[in-house]
């Protein structure tokens, strides 16, 4: 007897389109009579449908707190960004199509860029060169995309292990000139063990005490 | 004396689990590193454990209750998912669910308040509980009438079709120390409708497509109850266990009073 894969489809759908699926995928093993059975469950919301594929999505939802799908697109384009960058940003031209890649990626896919761009940051995939024309790309967009977000990575890059990293993502806060930053630079500054980084990090958080 | 008019709800009970989650992002100033919570607080190793930590990311998934209990620890956020197992309802006809509100949502609630109130717990900036409900209807327009009661603001003919709605109605917490602060009640009414097909594909490719039983109907309610995401300090640690105790408090009131401003 030969098998032939089973896919069992079950589909909760609102009218059209359907919003939810729910897929058995029942494929054929070595042997006929053991069939292995893979679930499969994909949800789709009205706030995250958008986001699949190259398409801008609606920035309106900002209390949801689902989780966006980063999408195959999305993960390839920031592989193949960084791929690049870390065989070096040595000249002008290149940071500046570097910054132009990012800035695009983030005005398109808002939020999802910044969790597809932070195991770079935080996970070090990235070199500290690039980690850091990052930190400072993602301070000078003039855009309230993805705000809380990209705070939120530079300050968690505080923590990096490189200084170089740090430095930049003392920068970047510096930057972005908001003071809710303040607690966490203090933090960095307690542990901070490099004499010049410390004496930076003080010149920020002075530098942001003084903002309204 | 006057009576409102107001409609008779069915029992909480009658709303029936599809999924349960709680959300989690985690301070600037946590590290997360290999966590030990799943072992913490189940006291068995998980079924499945997958860790990338060049990427700052681990899954990990197992059983719990009657349904299948998955941890997601990225970067920006970390994720309990507690859905369906669907192996366990290929021949059942009605819709998989993990059993009523009240009696999931209490476990599931238990559980996750008891890793909130752990000592190796992430210092968080946001919290939020997530569920998406079915409650079963006979019909479609039988699924319009029951949701023209949940929404007595929205007008819904039976014959209505497509029908979404989705709205925030922002509350205070009662929490101390985030006493008045605002959480985000998001909920999502809908109805839906789940169609059991069986999909053959032949040695050629040739899908052959066809439907086993009778389709099944539903009022959907997805529930989004959050701490804002503009809030950038720390959530106190001693209360998060009770923060999310609140908002799933307010979740079992929509669901129990419908979208009431």
């Amino acid at each position: 007897m030969s098998t032939v894969p089973l896919l069992i489809d079950w589909d909760l759908s609102r009218s059209k389109p359907a919003p939810f699926s729910f897929e058995w995928l029942i494929l054929p093993s070595a042997k006929s009579t053991d069939i292995k059975i893979e679930p499969k469950i994909q949800q789709l919301s009205s706030s995250t449908i958008g986001a699949v594929g190259n398409t801008p999505f609606s920035l309106l939802t900002g209390t949801s707190t689902e989780q966006l799908p980063i999408t195959d697109y999305l993960t390839k384009q920031i592989t193949d960004l960084y791929n690049l960058a870390n065989d070096g940003l040595f000249e002008d031209e290149q940071i500046r199509e570097f910054w132009e890649a990012l800035s695009a990626l983030l005005l398109t896919f808002g939020d999802a860029a910044i969790e597809g761009i932070a195991p770079y940051i935080i996970g070090e995939k990235a070199s500290a060169e690039s980690a850091s024309e990052t930190l400072k790309c993602l301070s000078h967009q003039e855009t309230l995309v993805a705000y809380d977000y990209r705070i939120w990575i530079m300050e968690r890059a505080l923590q990096s292990p490189s200084s170089w990293i740090r430095d930049a993502a003392a920068l970047a806060l510096e930057s972005m000139d908001d003071r809710t930053a303040i607690p966490y630079i203090q933090e960095a500054l307690s542990k901070e063990s490099n004499e010049s980084l410390r004496q930076y990090l003080q010149t920020v958080i002075g530098y942001l005490s003084r903002k309204r | 004396m006057t009576t409102q008019n107001t409609p008779v709800l069915p029992d909480i009970s009658c709303w029936h689990v599809q999924t349960l989650r709680v959300t989690a992002f985690p301070s600037p100033s946590a590290t997360i590193s290999q966590p030990k919570w799943w072992s913490e607080l189940l006291g068995t190793e998980p079924e499945v454990r997958n860790l990338r930590p060049a990427r700052g990311e681990l899954i990990e998934k197992g059983p719990f209750d009657k349904g299948t209990l998955t941890l997601q620890v990225f970067p920006l956020r970390i994720d309990w998912n507690l859905t369906v197992i669907p192996e366990a309802h290929l021949d059942d006809p009605d819709m998989p669910h993990l059993g009523s509100l009240p009696e999931t949502g209490e476990k599931f609630i238990k559980l996750m308040s008891d890793w909130l109130s752990n000592a190796s717990a992430p210092r968080l900036q946001r919290l939020a509980f997530g569920a998406v409900l079915n409650q079963a209807v006979g019909s479609p327009e039988e699924g319009y009438h029951l949701l023209a009661k949940y929404l007595p603001e929205i007008r819904l003919s039976p014959e209505s079709t497509d029908f979404l709605y989705q709205i925030n109605r922002p509350g205070k917490s009662a929490v101390p120390s985030s006493e008045g602060r605002s959480i985000n009640r998001l909920s999502k009414w809908s109805c839906v409708a789940m169609h059991r097909t069986i999909v053959q594909y032949f040695p050629d490719g040739t899908p052959s497509t066809s439907p086993v039983g009778v389709a099944s109907y539903a009022c959907n309610l997805e529930l989004d109850i959050s701490t804002p995401g503009d809030f950038k300090e720390d959530l106190p640690q001693q209360t998060l266990a009770q923060i999310l105790q609140e908002q799933y408090n307010f979740g079992i009131d929509i669901a129990l009073r419908g979208d009431i401003a």
